[in-house]
């Protein structure tokens, strides 16, 4: 397994391939503020739901504004942007997991889906399961 | 804290904090993990990544969580059997497998009998309650024969029926036009209707 994930929300793969070019190191300040804001504009949809939703919405939009405010301040190294690839890598895949809930498929068949989302996550970043 | 591209690099470890007007995102709900300001990121994401997916890779907790976030799996034993039945490779079934048999077990579904005193309207923010069963109904005008009647219920909030429970949020009103709050017991999930609510 490996490779990231390409999800409904995320139509064209931008957020997804951005985030292997940040973990890779192959993108500027420039980039991460694209990358970030393209992932603000695909949770939008997010806000105005469920309680949990606009719970879940306001802790990527958190991280969201860390990111913005701190790369616009200091910039990208590759140290940095690494870490704020992995974050954002984190988030992503939590994301695509949390739309799933909406998405009618029966609980054993999202578990599974899931499961292999974490597997992947896992590849990617050295966990140990 | 200032981050420069150095403190940043240092957070690949542990470092990035939250500052202190952020802290209105993290109050306590439930039984859920307490963030306070020293607590690094890594700590908010693990946060994340538990309370809205079940995975804790520390304590390899999976099926509780699992179950509330995913909803209607009901036992260990039912949870074994899908992923026995599910077509994943067999080092991830040995991985599901790890993570169930070391998960707790979820509290099985036991609504407590109902004391039937009615609760004194309105519920407020820190009031205790019993919650109960929404009924189908609508409360605009149009009354029973209205065609938005609903229950405006999940099958995941049947696991709460009957138990005492402590108001986080008064919501408003639901698209039925009854009150609807927000309570600890299910880390705010669900909106309660306070009409169906009895004394504890």
């Amino acid at each position: 397994m490996g490779g990231h994930q390409r999800g409904p929300s995320d139509p064209s793969g931008e957020v997804a391939e951005s985030l292997e070019d940040l973990i890779q190191g192959r993108a500027d300040a420039q980039d991460v503020i694209r990358l970030t804001e393209a992932f603000r504009k695909i949770t939008g949809g997010l806000l105005g739901g469920s309680s949990l939703d606009i719970e879940f919405k306001q802790h990527l939009d958190f991280v969201f504004n860390q990111v913005i405010q701190q790369v616009r301040k200091n910039g990208v190294t590759k140290e940095s942007g690494e870490y704020i690839g992995k974050m954002l890598f984190r988030l992503y895949n939590v994301y695509q997991v949390y739309k799933m809930k909406s998405s009618g498929k029966a609980p054993g068949e999202m578990v599974a889906e899931a499961a292999n989302i974490l597997k992947m996550m896992a590849d990617k970043l050295g966990w140990v399961l | 804290m200032k981050f420069t591209p150095d403190i940043i690099a240092s957070l690949i470890t542990e470092d990035m904090t939250f500052p202190s007007e952020n802290m209105a995102l993290l109050e306590t709900v439930g039984g859920i993990t307490v963030l306070d300001g020293d607590t690094p990121m890594d700590d908010f994401l693990k946060y994340v990544e538990f309370n809205y997916l079940g995975w804790d890779l520390n304590n390899k907790k999976w099926q509780a969580a699992a179950q509330r976030f995913f909803g209607n799996i009901p036992t260990k034993d039912g949870l074994l059997e899908l992923i026995d039945q599910s077509s994943q490779s067999e080092e991830l079934k040995i991985i599901l497998r790890m993570w169930t048999e070391k998960a707790p077990v979820a509290e099985p579904i036991n609504p407590l009998p109902m004391s039937g005193k009615s609760l004194k309207l309105p519920v407020k923010r820190g009031d205790r309650v019993r919650l109960g069963k929404h009924k189908k109904e609508c409360r605009c005008p149009a009354g029973p024969k209205c065609q938005n009647a609903s229950a405006n219920w999940s099958p995941s909030m049947d696991q709460y029926v009957g138990k005492v429970a402590v108001v986080i949020d008064e919501m408003g009103q639901d698209a039925q036009q009854c009150d609807i709050v927000n309570v600890d017991i299910d880390q705010r999930q669900h909106q309660w209707r306070t009409n169906v609510m009895t004394q504890p």
